[in-house]
């Protein structure tokens, strides 16, 4: 037999196993046959900055396009590499007298070149092993297994394949096309429609592996998304993340796995950018809700959250949105719960430089711990509770309570600017009188004014003109907020409670706080009669604003205020009481039990001048919006 | 109409390869939102030899909603609501655990286990949960003699 007859019978052979194999144009008895490298095991590779890569040949690609300035390892494993290309050449004289020439190349230039070598070698070594025959088919096979096995390339003294950085992306983006490709030939059951579908309509979860199909995938994030369930949000496999396997049966680290699904896979299963929007906003509330170090703006209209670092604000492009291990409820690896600092989770930081924050809404600046405008690191700032009444808050109480009138069912404070005393809520359109604040029948709501003997008969014009208006001279006038008082007073027991606690803590402010003390209790020799008083009258037109005005630098002032609440006055807390105190104080003692009406009138001018001074000067502090003066938190 | 696919698909599947001790058929034919099961207790339980028939209720959003499940025989078990609703809300039931590739299958699997061996630390009738821990004789006896009144 002819060598040439060997050699092409040969060949004839492989390209009959191997139909991809093509015949070199220039050598007829060369041919050329791309053998894939998808290792059995993902092969580890670790992509160095080039410089670091040294010892390892690079051949022509590997550029040092890359700064090594930072050294950032990155290890990842990558099924499948570019494939190898091998060259084959038949020489004359082959198989009798010469070996199989051989040349390898790999794509992407992956494969070190000191190991092509070595597998090059191989062939000759083979053809001597089996005789000096015919050896492609055993060669291509050995370089088969050989890819199966990595090339042995993670048992090298690193553990892994080393790569400069440069060839990364190449790689990477090779192995996830692959990937991509063999998923997409796939065919997979749906476990939601229980129907076979093709792995072009199907989606693989990128944690946990689990696949559905698309359209399922859609309908039930797309709906737990609307109803706001985004704890719902994760794979839908009935034991992922159950007992810390994921589907190819691997443990994972942590005993229970991450089920939290990115946006990105939201997005790639062709949800809606506005919906995936939607998902990621009330993620991102609920981790600031749930976070006791979030402080929120002061500002009542506002109330956004400060700016914080933990929680970055969302990207406009949600495929960039940072991958976020707090995400997964129970990995609890990082910052998912607050840390538990030196501090009680809600003590102000001390550092006084800390103590700005930004709202991340309305960009004010404020301090997180007085709450109040940012007033540089410098100056001296107590602590506040956001909750506490501050003096607008309760200017605000206040004038609800002596110029308003509140539905009896659903409490909204009404004032009126003019007309009769028969209200129709704005909001629950419930019939009431103004005067009273009792609940008139729709059907016939004069009644209320017409009957002798009623406290309201015959004053369903009275206060005509709103609070402006004649007040009857017999001081029955306009009673206003009955609920509100309970509220007022049931946030200030609320604030007396707190401050009994800090003034505890409190005590080196104690002894600068004693003087004081003692001048004040002199001032407030009998506040028992007066308090008691002072709360029997809590419906009466009482105007403390501007002592309230006064009120505010001496924060600190209600903290040395923290007497065992007396009896009857304990309800009305130091917020009220202390105010109302003030107020009789500033009135030169006490107020007379009856309301004198001209005091009244006064009084109700002073406060209607207050009001108005409040919205031209915004309340000169805290840069308040102008609404805050009738809103209470 | 995706629902209603799966679950024809799964009343296939389930009268090609019938549960063992179960009889699956639907309430109304042209309802296949409505399942009507007749279990026989399982043997080696207190319920042996009791027929009890339960009902299934696929909600409009199933499978992304649980089904419910009630006992339209009265029975003596801890985790099912001894009044006229007969229900049982337990493990995968539950909305919350509730995975959407679960099936009915599952779902009347679960029951029958629970049957076998209930779980009193899951309880919604808490005295009989009570009674099965401490006096499970007694219980035992209970049980036995509601299926006789009702189970047969």
């Amino acid at each position: 037999m002819a060598d040439s007859d060997e050699r092409e019978e040969e060949l004839t052979t492989l390209s009959a196993i191997y139909p991809e194999l093509v015949p070199s144009s220039e050598d007829f008895y060369g041919a050329t046959l791309e053998i894939p490298v998808s290792p059995s095991q993902p092969l580890l590779v670790r992509f160095v900055p080039s410089k670091a890569a040294g010892d390892i040949s690079l051949n022509k690609r590997g550029k040092t396009s890359i700064k090594a300035a930072a050294y950032i390892e990155r290890d990842v494993e990558l099924s499948h590499l570019p494939p190898l290309t091998l060259h084959m050449s038949l020489p004359e004289g082959y198989p009798q007298s010469k070996p199989p020439q051989v040349q390898l190349e790999a794509q992407e230039d992956w494969l070190p070149s000191d190991k092509l070598k070595e597998l090059e070698k191989q062939a000759e070594a083979l053809w001597e092993d089996f005789g000096r025959c015919q050896t492609l088919f055993s060669y291509i096979d050995y370089l088969q297994q050989a890819a199966e096995s990595g090339f042995d390339l993670a048992f090298s003294t690193d553990g892994c394949l080393v790569l400069p950085m440069a060839v990364e992306k190449a790689l990477v983006t090779y192995d996830a096309e692959t990937k991509g490709a063999l998923f997409d030939a796939g065919t997979y059951e749906c476990g939601i429609c229980i129907e076979p579908k093709k792995g072009t309509s199907c989606y693989r979860l990128s944690r946990c592996g689990h696949v559905f199909c698309k359209s399922c995938l859609q309908e039930f994030y797309n709906s737990a998304i609307k109803e706001g369930d985004v704890a719902n949000v994760k794979c839908l496999s009935p034991d992922c993340g159950k007992k810390g396997t994921t589907a190819n049966g691997k443990i994972l680290r942590q005993t229970t796995t991450s089920r939290a699904i990115h946006p990105r896979e939201l997005l790639a299963m062709g949800l809606e950018d506005k919906m995936v929007r939607r998902f990621v906003e009330m993620k991102r509330k609920k981790k600031l809700e749930a976070d006791k170090q979030t402080v929120y703006c002061p500002r009542t209209w506002c109330q956004g959250a400060a700016k914080s670092p933990k929680y970055p604000p969302i990207p406009a492009d949600l495929a960039t949105y940072p991958d976020d291990e707090s995400d997964d409820e129970s990995t609890g690896k990082d910052s998912a719960p607050p840390q538990p600092s030196k501090q009680p989770a809600d003590a102000p930081p001390i550092d006084p430089e800390d103590r700005i924050a930004v709202c991340e809404k309305c960009n004010f600046a404020f301090c997180r711990v007085c709450y109040r405008g940012w007033h540089g690191q410098f100056a001296r700032c107590y602590p506040r509770d956001p909750n506490e009444l501050s003096a607008e808050e309760k200017a605000s109480y206040d004038y609800i309570l002596s110029n308003t009138s509140p539905c009896p069912t659903c409490s909204s404070p009404t004032q009126k600017t003019y007309g009769c005393n028969h209200m129709i809520c704005f909001n629950c359109r419930t019939h009431y009188c103004y005067l009273c604040g009792s609940w008139l029948d729709g059907r016939d709501p004069y009644q209320h004014f017409n009957q002798p003997g009623r406290e309201c008969y015959q004053r369903l014009f009275e206060l005509e003109e709103g609070e402006n208006g004649q007040a009857p001279g017999d001081g029955r006038g306009f009673a206003g907020a009955r609920r509100w008082e309970q509220m007022a007073i049931e946030v200030a027991r609320e604030a007396d409670a707190r401050e009994a606690a800090e003034a505890a803590q409190a005590a080196e402010d104690e002894q600068a706080a004693r003087a004081l003390e003692a001048e004040e209790r002199a001032e407030a020799d009998g506040p028992e009669n007066e308090l008691a008083e002072a709360v029997a009258q809590v419906q009466i037109n009482d105007n403390p604003i501007p002592e309230a005005a006064q009120q505010r630098p001496n924060a600190h002032a209600r903290r040395r205020n923290p007497f065992p609440a007396h009896p009857r006055a304990g309800g009305a807390a130091a917020a009220v009481r202390y105010h109302e105190r003030q107020a009789g104080n500033a009135r030169g003692g006490r107020r007379p039990a009856v309301n004198n009406d001209e005091r009244r009138q006064a009084e109700l001018q002073r406060f209607l001048d207050m009001a108005e001074r409040d919205e031209e000067e915004g309340w000169n502090s805290d840069e308040l919006d102008e609404d805050e003066d009738f809103r209470i938190r | 109409m995706a629902a209603n696919k799966r679950i024809m698909k799964e009343l296939a599947e389930i009268n090609n390869n019938p549960l063992q001790g179960c009889t699956i058929k639907l309430a109304k034919e042209d309802d296949l939102n409505n399942w009507d099961v007749t279990m026989d207790g399982p043997p080696e339980s207190p319920y042996a030899g009791g027929k009890f028939n339960i009902q299934i209720v696929l909600p409009k959003e199933y499978p992304f909603k649980p089904p419910v499940l009630t006992f339209k025989t009265k029975i003596y078990h801890p985790n099912v609501t001894n009044d006229d609703k007969g229900a049982m809300c337990l493990g995968m039931l539950r909305a919350d655990e509730w995975k959407p590739p679960n099936k009915i299958v599952d779902v009347l699997k679960l029951v029958r286990a629970v049957l076998a061996a209930p779980q009193p630390d899951d309880a919604v009738e808490a005295g009989i949960a009570n009674e099965f821990k401490t006096d499970r004789k007694a219980f035992d006896k209970t049980a036995q003699d509601w299926v006789k009144k009702y189970a047969k």
